[in-house]
Formats: C-alpha cells, structure tokens, sequence
C-alpha cells in the first residue's frame, strides 16, 4: 500500500473521515490503529518489529524520568540505545558483517541468514534514539501517554521513509486541538499532488533511463553515462523529496505540521549548504546526536590547543564528520558503496572547512567576489557536479562497477539513444523550471495574483498532465529500501 | 456527528463549490486533452511512420480509415495484397480474409466493420468454387457474435481499459486510456529514433496497410506427370449451405451504395482440374452480379485471365485437391491484374458519365 497507490487512497480517506468525525480527546485513536494497519498491510510480522522497541523505548524513558541517580541513567539510557539500535543492526547490517567477516576470515566465506528487513526500521529506529536521547540530556520530559508516544513512533505518514521528526516537537503536534480547516486541506492536497509528480513523471522517468546504463554500462557510450548521472541525481531527489511532500501534505491535512525535509538542496552552493537543505530531518539527526557529542568528546579528551600546526577544533569538526558521515551512509544501506558515498561526503565536509580560508584568500585576489552572480553560479554548479559524482557511488552496485563507470565517461557523442536521451532530458529540463519557479516563487507576482479559478485550473491541468506523463512501473520509493 | 467536524456553512458551501468547480474541470480537461493526443495518435500511426514490426498498431486508426474491404477465405487472404491496392489505387484496404469466413460469417463482419471503421467505398469479395458448399467456422462465428472478433482496433475509450484501478478509469479518460497512450509515446520515441539515428526497421510500409502474411515457396512435385484418375470435385450451386447470406450481404451493400468487386482468386492448374465445373460457378456469380449495379465481377480463375499453370505463382495444389494458395508473386501479379481492370473500369464510367 504504497503512496502512489490506488488503495493507499480510500485508506486515507477512511482515516481521515473517522478521525474527524472523532472527539479530540479519542482522535489519537484512529490515528494509531490506521498507522498499525498501514504498517501490517506489508507484513504482519513488522507490527511486532514496530510495537516492542515502541513499548521499551516508552518504559525505559518512564524508568530515566524517575531516576535520579546519574550511573542508573546512564545505563537505562545506554540499555535503549542498545535496544533500539541492536534491532536495526540485526535485522539490517548482520548480513553485510557476517559477508565481510567470512570473506576475510573464513575459506568459503558465510552464507547469508534469512530474515526478512522490517520497511522504515532505519526511520523510526532513529526516532527512538532521538525520543530517549533528548529525555536523558533532560530536554524534554518523558511522554506518560503510551498512546501519543506510540503515534509518534508510527505515525504512518512517516513511517516508511521519514521526515524524522523530534519527539520534542512533534508529540505536543499530535496533541493539539485540530479543527478541519479546508484551506489546510487544500494546502496538503497540493502539497501531495506535487509530491505525486515528483515522483510518478519525473523520477519514474528518469528510472527508466538510470536503470539501463547502470545495469550495462559498457553497452553505452560516454555521454549516455554522463547524463545517467545527471538524471539519477533529478530521480534520487525528486523520489525521496516527492515522498516526504506526500508525507507532509498527509500530515497537514491531519492538521499537523510535520518538519521540512528539503529545502531545494540542488540550488546550494557549498557542501556544507546541501547538507542543511538535503534530507533535513535525518543531517539534523546525525548533526545532533553523532556529529555534535563526538566532536565535543574530541575537545573534551584533547589536552592540546593545537596539533601538527592545526587546531584541535579543526581535528574535532574532521574526526566527528568522518564519523558521522561513515555512519551517515551505512545508515542507508547495509553496503560498503553506501559508506563509501557517505565517505565521500565527509571528505567533501572536512576539504572545505580546512581550505576555506585559502579559497576565500583566492577568490578575492582573483576578484571573483566582485561577479557576484556568476560567482554563485559558479559555485552551485561545482556543488551540484560534486554531489553527482558522489551519487555514483550510491547508485553502482559494487564499488568496481561504480569505477568502471566513471572511467567510461566522457561527452562522445554518438548516434545511438540521443533522441531517448533527450526525451528523458525534456522532462528534466521542465522540472527544473519549476523548481526555478518554485524557488523564486515569492518574486512571481504573477502567480500571486492569479485570480482563485485560474489556479485551481492550473491545478486541475497540472493533474491531467501528471496522469498522461506518469510512468506506470512498479517502482517502489528509494528510500524505502533503507 | 460532532460539531466540530464542521466550521461554518460559509467554509462548507466554498468546499462544496470548490470541490464542483475542480470536478467541472477536471471532466472537460480530462476529455479534452484526451481526445487531442488521440487525434495525435491517429496521425502519428496513419502517417506511415510506423515500420514492418508495428503490425498490430496500423490497425489503431480513427473512423472511416480503411476505404476498402476485402473479405473471404484463406485463398483471398494470401491471393490479395493490400500493399498494392494502396500503391496502385490509393485505397487503404483491411483484409479480414481468414481461413473459415463464408458468406454467413463475411455478412456478420460487416455489420461490425461498419460500427467501428465507418462504411466503406469499395468491398472485394474473394469467389471460390466450394463458396456454397461449407459453413462458416462456428467458433469465428461465436466470436464474432460476443464481439471478439478482430477488427481494426481503435484508441477508443469505450474499450480501453485500465487493469490498475476501475475506479479511476471511470472517470477518467486519460487514466483509463494510459496504457495506450504510453504505447503511442513510446512508438512516437521510437520513430523519432529511426529518423535520426537510423536505427530499427527501416521497411516502413506505406501508410494505412494492414496485416499481410504472403506465403513463399512453390507448389511441390509440379513436375510429376497426372495420375491416371483422380476424383473430381463437385460444385455445389447457389445458394447451397450459405448462399442467403451471400445475397444478403450485397443486398446491404447496394444499399449502402459500396462498390463491389468479386474476384474469381486462381488455382493452380491441376486444382482447377480437379473443380471441373467452373462453368456452373461462373454462372452463378454472373446472374447474382447482374442484378447488382454496383457490383463487378473479375474472374481470373481461368488459363487466359492467369497463368493457372505456373508452379510459382503458388504454393500448394494437386490433382484431387480442391484449394490452392497464391504466393506472394502470385499475390502480386493478381493484385495488379485486379487494379488495372478496376482503374480501367473507372475510366469507363468516367467517360461515359462525360
């Protein structure tokens, strides 16, 4: 029962009738029983997968609210941590170790256990460190209703693929009194449809292409590749931003906010820029919890101001980033090409932070400032080619594949699959004009001024275009896969 | 129902218009642009973009494509090509000859091509000597009844179907015809593909050409002396097992004031004589065409109108036989043969009209 699904559709639509039509006080009710039932819709096993951390994480957190004793805290703390984190790695990452361990310890190598990965385990796995973690540091109090904290964990519209959102702002979202307000409605409705167009027309599309050339790549000739690259940037982005609009617009017309996940990431014009505006909810979590306490224990350890002529704040922010982002990309899958992006990243991260007074020196002697516009031009477009590199990496299957293709790239043209190539290249190119459009929204007066029919024309139009554009394929949302 | 559910009567009538408008919308947007990209289609497959490998798609036309009809059994199916009629005549013939299809079952198709393609200008009627002397298949003939029967198939909305969901192709035409007009896009792509990159079937057949077979080879053993006896072949007369249906169908025709070509399709030699009594067949067919102002007959079922004993121009035959299939050169030299008498026909009747 997927978003994009027909079936998917009458079950919203039921949930949100009874949730309605509920008193305020009950409505976490049907709330929690419809995120039960979307869940078990995939497997019936999950609901125990999604219902025993959910009860420990609420128990333990009672048990840290109530000691005050420091060693018992840490220890209750550090039991749900393990818990939490100990489900995630057996379900998700014992096949990758065991893999790995037997092909480098064992003649033969291991085989691989049976166990079926519960869908969403890596988002609301996360969501229990966060919720525990925030009532350790004391940020907040522990939820005494088991009810909303259980909603919290499983609310169904993030469920399978995030946002992430904290406990600390979104429980008291759950509690608040909701009145159905239509344009509340409205603003979700089309929230969902662009979400629906994201991912049914353009990423589906750009699939279409990506999955040829990074199934074969040596059967295409170089600027196919280059642009497989190109359009699995636009289909990664548009898949997983789509779904998190489709969650956020479900949430909103529940009457909740839920927190923004990406914030046009592809427009930025540093590293450090595409890590606040890409996969919000989930930078901001590996910033909070492994990023921050990390790089603190780094300084706190450290006796030294300085070390090899360099800062141990330097030292700190590079040892917490490797950390963080060799974290980062396991949490994406149980692959090494996974770390091997998220390392990329990092490097990425911790090159910039180093060189950033010399390329600040550079620019200036070279009068780059001056041009401002094509300076952040500049800037955007080595960003933007820098993290398609890196999505290289996430896409191969091996790390061999993925150097193979790189090697095979280059901008030879050649008569076979141009005229595919630019047909998957017009969606891209109408995309990004709206997200032009988007991002400039608040300067299209235009639009502003467009009387109420007109709009809700171009949304009736924009509909019919995303039923005759939309690829009909059985592809399931990326991020599911983590 | 609780009280809160609802705001005011002020936000429940503007949801309510809203909710009207959007549907208002979305109907005639939705027809709308559906009907644009069918019309699109049509152009795009009777353009003659499509190649050999795009059979089935030539047949995905609009109404009133097909201009000409041919109707019969297997030997006019093999014995006629549509390529040469369209090259020859300009007319974009659909042969429906199948194995099995007499006269009860070529009334019937009829009927149907009529609903779907429109009316045509011109039917060819293929003559065999057992033409009254065998039923039509029954199981073509059920089909034909529920409606299953193959004719040209059309981006039609009321046969589309959607396997995804019911419910949205219900009420949407887009949705319900998605897979069709996925196909077209892609074909579109394809075509594109072949233009510019040259690759893919560059056999493009001119446009509007169904489905033709053609059989090759020649007819075995016709050097083989004839045996000394062989059974001969009776003709059973009009109307025989089907022969109202016959009469029918071109009752329906001269009121539909189509032009009528039967055509007497050849046999090869020794099938010619084994099916002794052509006399008795031609005879028929002459009494039943003159009563018929739009009706002509061509027999080319004889040594002087075909070359009867080429082993070439065919496929199969043998004395005791009583069916024989024209080749493809055969198909192509009795096609021409058909064009230039029907174009001088025309001449005619132009000229006497003057």
């Amino acid at each position: 029962m997927f978003f994009n699904s027909v079936t998917f559709l009458y079950f919203f639509l039921l949930v949100g009738v009874v949730y309605y039509a509920t008193p305020h006080r009950f409505r976490w009710v049907p709330l929690l029983v419809g995120s039960y039932v979307f869940y078990g819709f995939f497997d019936v096993r999950y609901l125990i997968y999604l219902a025993l951390p959910t009860i420990l994480v609420f128990l333990l957190a009672q048990a840290l609210d109530r000691t005050k004793g420091q060693v018992i805290r840490k220890w209750v703390f550090m039991g749900g941590i393990v818990a939490s984190i100990g489900l995630l790695f057996w379900f998700k990452y014992l096949n990758l170790f065991r893999e790995t361990f037997g092909n480098l310890f064992v003649e033969g190598g291991l085989k691989p256990l049976q166990m079926i990965l519960p869908i969403g385990i890596s988002f609301y796995s996360f969501k229990l460190v966060s919720y525990l973690a925030d009532v350790y540091l004391e940020r907040l109090p522990a939820e005494r209703h088991m009810g909303y904290f259980a909603l919290y964990v499983s609310f169904f519209p993030q469920l399978l693929a995030g946002p992430i959102d904290r406990a600390i702002s979104f429980i008291p979202e759950l509690k608040k009194r909701v009145e159905l307000d239509w344009d509340r409605v409205g603003s979700g409705v089309q929230l969902i449809i662009w979400g629906l167009f994201k991912k049914i027309v353009i990423a589906d599309r750009m699939a279409l292409f990506v999955d040829q050339v990074f199934r074969d790549p040596a059967h295409y000739t170089g600027i196919n590749l280059l642009f497989g690259v190109y359009f699995y940037t636009v289909q990664i982005y548009c898949d997983f931003s789509g779904y998190s609009d489709i969650a956020i617009g479900l949430a909103r017309i529940l009457g909740f906010k839920s927190m923004d996940n990406f914030k046009f990431p592809y427009f930025s014009r540093s590293l450090t820029q595409f890590w606040n505006r890409w996969h919000i909810s989930l930078s901001t979590w590996l910033r909070d919890y492994l990023f921050l306490p990390i790089s603190y224990s780094i300084l706190r350890w450290t006796k030294k101001e300085t070390f090899l002529n360099v800062k141990i704040e330097k030292w700190a922010y590079a040892g917490g980033m490797s950390v963080t982002m060799f974290l980062g990309g396991l949490w994406h899958g149980a692959s090494w090409t996974f770390v091997g992006w998220g390392l990329i990243h990092g490097f990425y991260l911790v090159f910039a932070h180093f060189s950033k007074r010399f390329r600040k020196r550079w620019a200036r002697k070279l009068g780059i400032k001056k041009r401002l516009r094509l300076y952040a031009f500049w800037q955007g477009l080595v960003t933007f080619h820098l993290v398609s590199f890196a999505w290289i990496f996430f896409r191969a299957p091996t790390f061999t594949a993925a150097v193979e293709y790189i090697r095979n790239i280059n901008v030879g043209l050649s008569g076979s699959g141009m005229v595919h190539l630019l047909y998957t290249l017009l969606f891209m190119a109408v995309f990004a004009i709206l997200e032009i459009a988007l991002f400039n929204r608040g300067r299209i007066r235009f639009v502003k001024r467009m009387p109420a029919l007109a709009r809700l024309a171009a949304i009736v139009l924009f509909v019919c275009l995303t039923i005759i554009f939309s690829v009909d394929s059985s592809n399931e949302f990326i991020y599911f896969q983590f | 129902m609780n009280s809160s559910i609802f705001n005011s009567k002020t936000h429940i009538a503007r949801f309510l218009l809203t909710a009207c408008l959007a549907g208002i919308l979305f109907f005639l947007m939705d027809r709308g642009l559906f009907f644009l990209l069918r019309e699109a289609a049509y152009d795009f497959y009777s353009s003659g973009n499509v190649g050999k490998d795009w059979y089935g798609k030539t047949e995905v036309v609009k109404k009133n494509y097909f201009n000409t009809l041919i109707m019969g059994t297997s030997r006019t199916k093999e014995g006629i090509h549509p390529v040469y009629i369209f090259e020859k005549l300009g007319y974009r013939a659909y042969n429906a000859a199948s194995p099995g299809r007499y006269p009860q079952f070529n009334y019937l198709f009829y009927q149907q091509f009529k609903k779907r393609n429109g009316v045509p200008k011109v039917v060819i009627l293929g003559i065999d000597y057992f033409l009254f002397s065998k039923d039509s298949n029954r199981r073509q003939l059920l089909e034909l009844k529920g409606d299953r029967q193959s004719t040209p198939r059309r981006i039609d909305y009321q046969e589309a179907r959607n396997p995804n969901s019911r419910f949205l192709s219900s009420i949407s035409l887009l949705y319900r015809t998605k897979p069709l007009l996925d196909q077209y896009f892609a074909d579109a792509v394809d075509a594109l593909a072949v233009k510019f990159e040259g690759k893919g079937n560059k056999n493009v057949l001119p446009a509007g050409i169904s489905k033709y077979t053609g059989l090759y080879g020649s007819v075995p053993n016709h050097k083989a002396p004839p045996p000394p006896h062989w059974p001969k072949s009776p003709y059973t007369p009009f109307p025989g097992k089907e022969g109202e249906f016959f009469k029918k169908l071109l009752d329906q025709l001269r009121r539909d004031r189509v032009k009528v070509f039967l055509v007497g399709i050849p046999d090869y030699i020794k099938v010619f004589e084994t099916n002794h009594q052509h006399r008795k067949l031609v005879e028929d067919i002459e009494r039943l065409a003159s009563q018929y102002m739009n009706v002509r007959y061509f027999n080319y079922n004889t040594p002087d109108a075909f070359e009867l004993d080429n082993p070439h121009l065919f496929v199969d035959g043998d004395y005791g036989k009583r069916i024989s299939h024209l080749s493809v050169f055969g198909s192509k030299m009795l096609t021409l043969k058909l064009c230039n008498d029907i174009q001088k026909l025309f001449r005619q009747e132009r000229e006497r009209r003057l």
